[in-house]
């Protein structure tokens, strides 16, 4: 559709811009203008190999690897020239983030903000960090960050459980300090 | 303005473009798809030869030669095909992974399932009858190959432990004229007590292993085991191999 009509495209670009500049500050922790700039590159990607689109997936898990794909290399590029991360004050994903590891989360409700959690995010290593996300942040199913990261189910299980240990022993050093 | 505004204002300005078009994609997920077909075949008719090769019986030589039974696995072992159809199957794999739905699948499982179609589709062409149609057009097409086989002979000549092999110059009642690799002629005594392969006739022309008492300086053998020749000689001499 989009091949021979350029404007059908639009409405999808519309439809998922938002959350997809959400996932890519939440991953990279980049500025909102770095972000925006990835996801125009990722957008113009999609439009022109629109016509490589497997139907078999839904269209949000091919979207978002695009995302991915292109955050996570600008990401390598730019990971040692980035001083600080940035993340959005109006951001609730990170709260949601907190309140799914229940031992993690007792004793530290109201203390940890955003900006510890979106810390500790950070110091975990990228794979985590990337899963947590798509998880907890963006909501996504098991089978959804699979064809994200293309990466079996089995896979995707292990990788979110290790993930979740390494976060809740972070979160607990953390909430000791404090 | 959004991204989406600055896309509808791209495609009114005309600076968006067209798509790629629809072919390249399609040809190119055929061609990906063809070269994962090209291996599996491959892979599967090597594992054909590797196991038609070690389904050849050796017995004779191997009693002989009286050695260690991991020698003797790697001495039939055809190491060549093996590689050949391993080298195959991690190179489908590989096109596997890379195809858009191969990520959903572990790699043991690819593995396993990869492995098992080769050996069960080899064996059946094996069982087939076509590995050695597969192992004469390596030869034709891979002029190294012959030369691979030509030393084996030598190991089974072996005339003071008690086996040679030749081919079969005549046949008599009870005797076989064998002439072995070096153009020496054995005179083989064939008993009722000697064990022939009920299956197999012994014609003039074909190649055959003769395991028995043999006496170096007379050249006349009394046959206790007669076998066609392993399968490792079929493209060096001595000559053809024994009819079915």
């Amino acid at each position: 559709m989009c091949a021979s009509d350029p404007h059908a495209f639009v409405p999808l670009v519309r439809r998922y811009e938002g959350r997809l500049l959400a996932y890519i500050r939440r991953i990279s922790g980049f500025r909102k203008e770095d972000a925006e700039d990835v996801l125009q590159e990722a957008f113009l990607d999609a439009y022109r190999h629109i016509t490589d689109f497997d139907t078999s997936l839904k269209f949000s898990s091919w979207i978002y690897r695009i995302v991915h794909n292109r955050t996570i290399s600008v990401y390598r590029k730019l990971r040692n020239r980035l001083s600080d991360v940035s993340i959005d004050d109006e951001d609730m994903g990170f709260e949601r983030l907190l309140a799914g590891h229940d031992q993690a989360h007792h004793g530290v409700e109201g203390i940890m903000t955003a900006q510890a959690v979106r810390k500790i995010l950070d110091k975990l290593p990228e794979r985590d960090r990337q899963v947590l996300v798509l998880s907890y942040l963006e909501e996504r199913s098991y089978e959804e960050i699979g064809d994200i990261l293309r990466a079996p189910l089995g896979t995707i299980g292990t990788w979110i459980r290790r993930a979740k240990a390494k976060f809740a022993k972070a979160v607990g050093e953390k909430s000791a300090l404090i | 303005m959004s991204i989406a505004d600055r896309f509808e204002e791209q495609i009114e300005t005309g600076q968006l473009g067209a798509p790629l078009p629809r072919w390249p994609a399609v040809l190119k997920r055929w061609a990906w798809w063809s070269a994962m077909a090209v291996f599996c075949v491959l892979g599967i008719a090597s594992a054909g030869v590797a196991v038609w090769f070690m389904l050849d019986p050796t017995d004779v030589v191997m009693g002989a030669e009286n050695s260690w039974f991991l020698e003797k696995i790697l001495q039939i072992l055809p190491i060549f095909w093996a590689t050949v159809s391993t080298v195959c199957g991690f190179v489908a794999i590989w096109i596997f992974y890379r195809s858009p739905h191969g990520y959903r699948h572990r790699i043991l499982a690819v593995g396993a399932v990869c492995l098992t179609a080769f050996l069960c589709l080899g064996a059946a062409m094996a069982s087939a009858g076509m590995a050695d149609k597969v192992e004469e057009i390596a030869a034709l097409l891979l002029p190294p190959y012959k030369a691979m086989a030509r030393p084996q002979p030598a190991r089974f000549m072996r005339p003071e432990q008690g086996f040679i092999i030749g081919n079969v110059h005549s046949v008599g009642t009870s005797t076989i004229e064998l002439e072995d690799p070096e153009g020496e002629t054995w005179l083989i005594n064939v008993s009722l007590r000697a064990n022939v392969p009920p299956t197999r006739k012994i014609i003039p022309g074909s190649c055959l292993r003769v395991a028995g008492r043999i006496s170096t300086t007379t050249k006349i053998t009394q046959a206790e085991t007669i076998k066609p020749c392993p399968r490792s000689l079929h493209f060096a001499p001595p000559g053809a191999r024994m009819k079915e």
